[in-house]
């Protein structure tokens, strides 16, 4: 793209239309880009506003959205109105367990795939990447009941053991990673007599600080956001997570926004500070996966 | 393994020994490494997916035995299931509308940043950030903002265009259109792999056709979209695939309501395994839509042949 600028530039020069042209461009570029970020962020901002307003305001014609003080006292408010350090507990146990299965059996995966040979490898990646289509409704009720049988049900066990068979976008995302490292280094220590073990955990491990930071990432976003297996797998309300807290709340105090929104947030908070740290990990595991034009 | 260099020093023979434990080793830790996800293949996804095969054909009501009765469930299901036609219905037209709705607002933004904008960083993060944030809070910040009397979306209707705003979720007929309103607010996602895509077509075939002093309009048509079709045919699938998946917004904020008119598959199917413990039909469903999405995609895999290009193919 600079190459094209450049290029332009004396023609642009020129013909001052083209020029001007351009400008106008760069212009309504800038202007829409603008614009939509605006429209993103709102949501998000008007959630904060609404969390510190007072309730009366909300609901008068035309509504006030500007809270006249800011009701801070919402924050406290709605974490005791509601078990939230309880269920922000679970969700934290919960995620934290998953998280580190996850991570572990995906790396070790992933590399095997990567890096190791044994029959039959290709066609079980193959495999692998076919699962990733297959819908979940499809293994969620002989899942159930398998736990059922088991007598986990209402326990944390079918929300967090599944993470310890590693998933198949994270093993991909390790294979792609460990491809791309250069085999020397794993070449040297072998020759050096390390066993397979020994050169995964001292020479391999250390290189994937990136990977294990993008597959925690991942893992956290996705089981903090899990609103589905909560909801089928736990009854009683002591061990909710704040996804199916938050929903009973919202059945309980459906007119007192405020309170909701402050909860809401509170719970959106966590996501959006990860993403911010590390959202350039996000973004890098897109070209990892290889998906360009 | 300490015998290696021991075994290596003792002769050809013997070395030949060495190289097949040596491979047999590397069989062995390959599959100790995978195992992990070997095990997790055949208990969390082939034993489910036999067995969910055979609940489909079968009446099972979770506290009996399942009993087999043939076909009936997917008889059922399209001739006596008029629920089950709507639920279809709903998530088709999200398909129809929504999926390519989201597709050009995610092509559209990644176009303009790709136009080496200042602070791409920050828009990017703005824009891809609200993909993100998901759940419950996500659907009560909507129900919220579209809120017919009190939310911002009717109010700026009526206090700036003058125009008496639709009931939104509210309404059977505007209900589809606000979830496909709040999907564009997750755009993000995809913009982030249209931008990944834009920025990997080579600057050459752009000056080629500057020298040939190609319209913009013609650069897009003829250059941008053919090198981008495979992103374009990844976007495509797993859209479709995501919209199948619609749940927790539909759950939380109309239940499948008004009328029925926000029912989606994924939802209805919930209804039927774990409010009615219909398991052998919520089975049924399962794989009518594991059908549809492996036909979907096989159509689009046959046509992607005429319009996916892949520059490796060709190298």
């Amino acid at each position: 793209m600079s190459a094209e600028t450049t290029s332009l530039l004396p023609l642009a020069r020129a013909c001052g239309s083209a020029r001007l042209l351009r400008t106008v461009g760069r212009v309504l570029t800038y202007a829409f880009l603008v614009a939509g970020a605006g429209l993103m962020l709102l949501p998000l901002i008007w959630m904060v506003l609404v969390s510190v307003c007072e309730n009366q305001q909300l609901f008068m014609i035309p509504p006030e959205w500007i809270p006249r003080e800011p009701h801070w006292d919402n924050y406290p408010k709605s974490v005791t109105i509601f078990p939230f350090a309880r269920y922000f507990l679970n969700t934290m146990v919960i995620t934290g367990v998953a998280m580190i299965g996850q991570i572990a059996a995906s790396t070790l995966v992933g590399y095997s795939f990567a890096r190791l040979r044994w029959p039959g490898r290709n066609a079980f990646f193959v495999v692998m990447l076919a699962t990733m289509m297959v819908p979940p409704q499809v293994t969620m009720i002989p899942l159930y009941i398998i736990w059922r049988q088991f007598g986990a049900l209402d326990t944390y066990a079918p929300l967090i053991i599944p993470g310890y068979f590693g998933s198949a976008y994270l093993i991909f995302l390790s294979r792609q990673f460990f491809s791309s490292i250069p085999a020397e280094l794993e070449d040297a220590a072998r020759v050096d007599g390390c066993d397979y073990f020994t050169v995964y955990f001292r020479v391999m491990l250390p290189l994937s600080l990136p990977l294990v930071v993008t597959l925690a990432l991942f893992s956290f976003v996705w089981h903090w956001n899990d609103f589905f297996g909560p909801l089928i797998y736990l009854q009683t309300p002591d061990k909710y997570t704040l996804q199916l807290g938050l929903r009973a709340f919202n059945g309980q105090y459906t007119t007192d926004t405020p309170l909701l929104m402050a909860a809401a947030t509170l719970m959106t908070m966590p996501i959006i500070l990860i993403f911010l740290f590390g959202q350039q990990y996000f973004i890098k595991s897109i070209v990892l996966t290889g998906l360009k034009g | 393994m300490a015998g290696n260099a021991a075994d290596a020093a003792v002769g050809p023979a013997a070395r030949r020994g060495w190289r097949l434990s040596a491979r047999r080793q590397e069989h062995l830790a390959g599959l100790v490494f995978a195992s992990p996800w070997l095990l997790g293949l055949l208990f969390l996804t082939v034993i489910p997916v036999l067995a969910s095969i055979y609940f489909s054909f079968c009446d099972y009501q979770i506290i009996q035995l399942p009993m087999w009765i043939g076909t009936r469930n997917y008889v059922d299901l399209f001739a006596n299931d008029p629920l089950f036609l709507k639920s279809l219905w709903n998530t088709v037209f999200m398909v129809i509308f929504g999926v390519p709705v989201a597709m050009v607002a995610g092509l559209a933004v990644a176009m303009l940043m790709n136009q080496q904008v200042k602070g791409l960083a920050v828009l990017r993060t703005i824009y891809y950030m609200p993909s993100q944030v998901s759940g419950v809070a996500l659907a009560m910040l909507w129900g919220w903002i579209l809120n017919p009397q009190f939310g911002i979306v009717s109010n700026f209707f009526w206090e700036v265009l003058g125009i008496k705003a639709p009931l939104w979720l509210g309404s059977s007929d505007w209900v589809k259109p606000s979830f496909i309103m709040m999907s564009l607010w997750g755009v993000g996602g995809s913009m982030i792999i249209w931008l990944a895509g834009l920025q990997s077509i080579p600057d050459v075939f752009y000056e080629a056709a500057q020298v040939d002093g190609a319209t913009k309009w013609t650069v897009f048509w003829k250059i941008t979209l053919p090198l981008l079709s495979p992103t374009t045919f990844f976007v495509l699938t797993t859209s479709i695939i995501g919209t199948f998946q619609i749940f927790t917004q539909a759950f939380v904020l109309t239940n499948g309501g008004p009328n029925d008119a926000s029912l989606f598959y994924a939802l209805y199917l919930y209804r039927q395994a774990f409010e009615f413990f219909r398991m052998g039909y919520a089975a049924a469903m399962a794989w009518t839509l594991f059908a549809i999405v492996f036909v979907v995609t096989l159509v689009q895999l046959k046509f992607a042949q005429s319009w996916v290009y892949y520059e490796s193919v060709k190298e």
